[in-house]
């Protein structure tokens, strides 16, 4: 089935791909539209929630080794039970995937090129990322690992913009109470959770006794990254503003001016999203044919790259209605509940639970 | 066989790559441009102008009749119902593809400005194509005479205005600044009021002089809402500014001890300022701390010399005069506006949160009533390169 095998510090940068690209472009704003200027709280609990999340979703994979999440359910729960559970899963990574192909084709189409129509986006986009799927996994990390250095240059914006954040944007703390915040936590728990992919890389891990510190620094890493993104937002823009814009931190980037000399990097963090866009839907993509080869108990995945990201293509045009607004709409009202607690916490803690009821997984100290 | 057929396909689709892109923009097929306004016309329409860049006027030729000889933008309308509507019309007008990322000020009429300026900025910001970072301002009649106008200097009178901005005689404010404070309860924006003046002559041998028209800072315009509601002059302009901490320049003039004579001249490099809000319950004061730099600019003939001993007094006149300053533009704002355009809202908010959600939706009365105490602390730093002036010594 897969034959290679990535090091830790590969694993990390592709959890970091997995979650950051689309995360930074909209999770500032959806957060702060509930916690006004504590949305940056909101993030400290949704983060503390996604460590939970991968601490349990290593556990339940260290108990089953060499096996991915679309198998063990099967030995957990039984034939029937484990299928139906691997099939949700197979639906999630399609879902997850036919989202990042919608938002990506999108935002190209919104910001830098309006007359080129959505569908060419789309299928270029899903084209590179069949080839990179076919070629596995170990490709597909070994070009994460060569581009992430350039998320640096988010650092660099953020440096650039300083000069017009001002600290009493975030003030007063802890204006809107406990519920906002809470709610706020909601969406980026949403990407941090999406964590539980490492049940699909696990199996691949060099060395899978640091899974924990795989799991827990990307988890980490990736709080750290969208706490500045939401910082960053609020600190120009404040929070009414912020949750104005559809996606803030390319905004942010625009309104970087220094003396009508330094100016206009849009492009610069375009190139930076569409390529962790590449790598994310790659990692989404690839779950989703792995899933499918797991499922029907084939010996090659290959033969089902293709398909599968026709299946995409269309979902991507189905299940997000016709513009931004519904995209939007898709997430915040019927996206997030159902990800968040069926697939990152329900179904990982239910497997959990029973297996240390039955016992048929390796115990671990 | 398979892999030379296979070869030829990439072939033929990899020449289709060749032209480049199909739908590149050269810059010959677009219309540059430079600034935009937006008036209201007396039937309600909304008209909106661009002053568009003609690339012939900045090909070369700086030396010598350079600049006046050549026209350098065309200034062209479109009404329609809506701001959208009046850039579909003028995009049947203008012959080539209508390029905003250059646009460097918005403009808008007070016609329009008394009545909302909501629709305009909803426009701008949504565009994508425009920048965030032009600067918007207000004019007293039509934003369409104030792009008409020439300048002298620079060839647009949009870059004049813009070059007016960066070195900060007045003050300016960009697209999203101006959103950010739309956005916010506690603080009504203020966007600077530009009109065009008389300024000068250019001489010419033989034709005699030609007047020349300049745009010029006028003030500010405060709103209320997205509404205009009133106008502040330059020098309620400045100590507006003062107030906001920001940098400033231009010289006031302190007046000497004995009060006879024009005073010492000193110019305010800006400072910090800080609001300190206190409420019980019922009363609701403020406490303001300024703490302005400043340098001296000119002296006459009956003040004493700068020294070692006299800067306490001169600091503490100056403080004086900034104070006096500063309380007439606070009276301006809570007497004749009933508006905040210092952000002492925003100031009240973070040190009460609880009694801020009552508060905020009547601000403006409670800002109103407020009771403003006003600390000045003013430090005199650079006394240029002289000690006395010339001629003084022998007076004294």
């Amino acid at each position: 089935m897969e034959q290679g095998k990535i090091d830790s510090k590969q694993a990390i940068l592709l959890m970091m791909s997995t979650v950051l690209p689309t995360a930074i472009l909209t999770v500032p704003a959806v957060t702060v539209k509930f916690a006004q200027q504590d949305a940056w709280l909101s993030l400290l609990v949704a983060l503390s929630v996604a460590l939970i999340i991968a601490l349990l979703i290593v556990n339940l994979g260290l108990r089953f080794p060499g096996k991915t999440l679309f198998v063990y359910p099967e030995e957990i729960l039984g034939k029937i039970v484990g299928k139906i559970i691997c099939g949700l899963y197979i639906g999630y990574f399609l879902q997850l995937g036919s989202a990042v192909v919608r938002e990506f084709s999108l935002f190209l189409g919104a910001t830098i090129m309006p007359n080129t129509p959505i569908v060419v986006f789309t299928i270029l986009i899903i084209a590179v990322a069949a080839y990179a799927v076919r070629n596995g996994l170990e490709v597909l990390s070994r070009f994460n690992q060569l581009f992430i250095p350039l998320s640096g240059l988010l650092v660099i914006m953020f440096l650039l913009s300083s000069k017009e954040m001002n600290l009493t944007r975030v003030l007063p703390i802890f204006d809107t109470g406990l519920v906002p915040v809470l709610k706020g936590a909601a969406y980026p728990l949403n990407w941090l959770g999406l964590i539980v992919t490492m049940g699909v890389m696990l199996p691949y891990l060099n060395k899978p006794r640091r899974a924990y510190r795989v799991a827990v620094i990307a988890t980490l890493l990736n709080g750290l990254f969208l706490l500045a993104s939401i910082m960053g937002a609020l600190l120009l823009f404040g929070p009414h503003l912020t949750a104005n814009w559809l996606y803030p931190t390319y905004d942010a980037v625009r309104v970087i001016c220094l003396d009508h000399v330094v100016e206009r990097f849009e492009s610069i963090i375009l190139v930076m999203w569409l390529l962790g866009g590449f790598v994310k839907l790659g990692v989404f993509y690839y779950g989703a044919v792995l899933g499918s080869a797991q499922w029907f108990v084939l010996e090659d995945y290959r033969p089902l790259v293709i398909p599968v990201g026709v299946i995409l293509g269309a979902l991507s045009f189905l299940l997000y209605g016709e513009n931004v607004a519904d995209l939007d709409h898709f997430f915040t009202d019927a996206g997030i509940p159902s990800s968040v607690l069926i697939f990152e916490i329900g179904i990982p803690l239910a497997l959990l639970s029973v297996d240390l009821l039955r016992g048929k997984g390796r115990r671990k100290g | 066989m398979r892999k030379r057929i296979a070869s030829l396909v990439l072939l033929v689709l990899l020449t289709s790559l060749l032209p480049g892109c199909w739908d590149r923009y050269d810059v010959s097929d677009l219309a540059i441009v430079g600034g935009v306004g937006v008036d209201r016309v007396s039937s309600g329409r909304i008209r909106m102008t661009l002053q568009i860049a003609l690339p012939s006027a900045f090909y070369g030729g700086q030396g010598g009749n350079g600049g006046q000889s050549t026209a350098a933008s065309w200034v062209v309308s479109g009404e329609g119902k809506t701001v959208a509507d009046a850039e579909a019309a003028l995009e049947k007008v203008v012959p080539r593809k209508i390029f905003w990322d250059s646009c460097g000020i918005l403009v808008v009429g007070d016609q329009m400005a008394r009545q909302g300026i909501g629709s305009v900025t909803d426009f701008f910001l949504r565009h994508g194509s425009t920048r965030e970072t032009m600067l918007v301002m207000i004019t007293k009649g039509e934003a369409r005479t104030f792009l008409e106008t020439s300048s002298v200097l620079e060839r647009m009178s949009s870059q004049a205005t813009q070059i007016l901005d960066k070195i900060n005689v007045g003050y300016s404010i960009q697209l999203w600044k101006f959103a950010e404070m739309l956005d916010s309860k506690g603080i009504e924006p203020v966007v600077p009021w530009v009109s065009i003046q008389k300024a000068g002559v250019v001489p010419e041998p033989g034709k005699g002089q030609s007047q020349v028209e300049q745009p010029v800072l006028s003030g500010m315009a405060v709103f209320r809402g997205d509404k205009v509601i009133g106008w502040l002059n330059t020098r309620e302009t400045r100590a507006l500014l003062w107030l906001k901490g920001k940098e400033t320049q231009g010289a006031i003039t302190v007046p000497s001890p004995d009060g006879s004579g024009p005073g010492t001249s000193v110019k305010i490099r800006g400072g910090s300022a800080q609001i300190i809000p206190e409420y019980d319950g019922r009363s609701l004061r403020f406490q303001v701390n300024l703490d302005m730099n400043a340098d001296v600019m000119e002296q006459t003939k009956n003040e004493a010399p700068v020294q070692a001993g006299t800067i306490k007094t001169l600091d503490t006149r100056t403080a004086q005069v900034i104070k006096q300053r500063v309380t007439e533009v606070l009276h301006k704002a809570q007497r004749d506006y009933g508006v905040d355009i210092f952000g002492f809202g925003q100031a009240f908010h973070r040190s009460y949160k609880k009694d801020w959600r009552e508060m905020k939706d009547r601000w403006d009365e409670d800002f109103t009533g407020a009771d403003v105490n006003i600390a000045v602390e003013a430090h005199v730093h650079e006394i240029g390169l002289i000690s006395q002036g010339a001629g003084r010594s022998k007076n004294d």
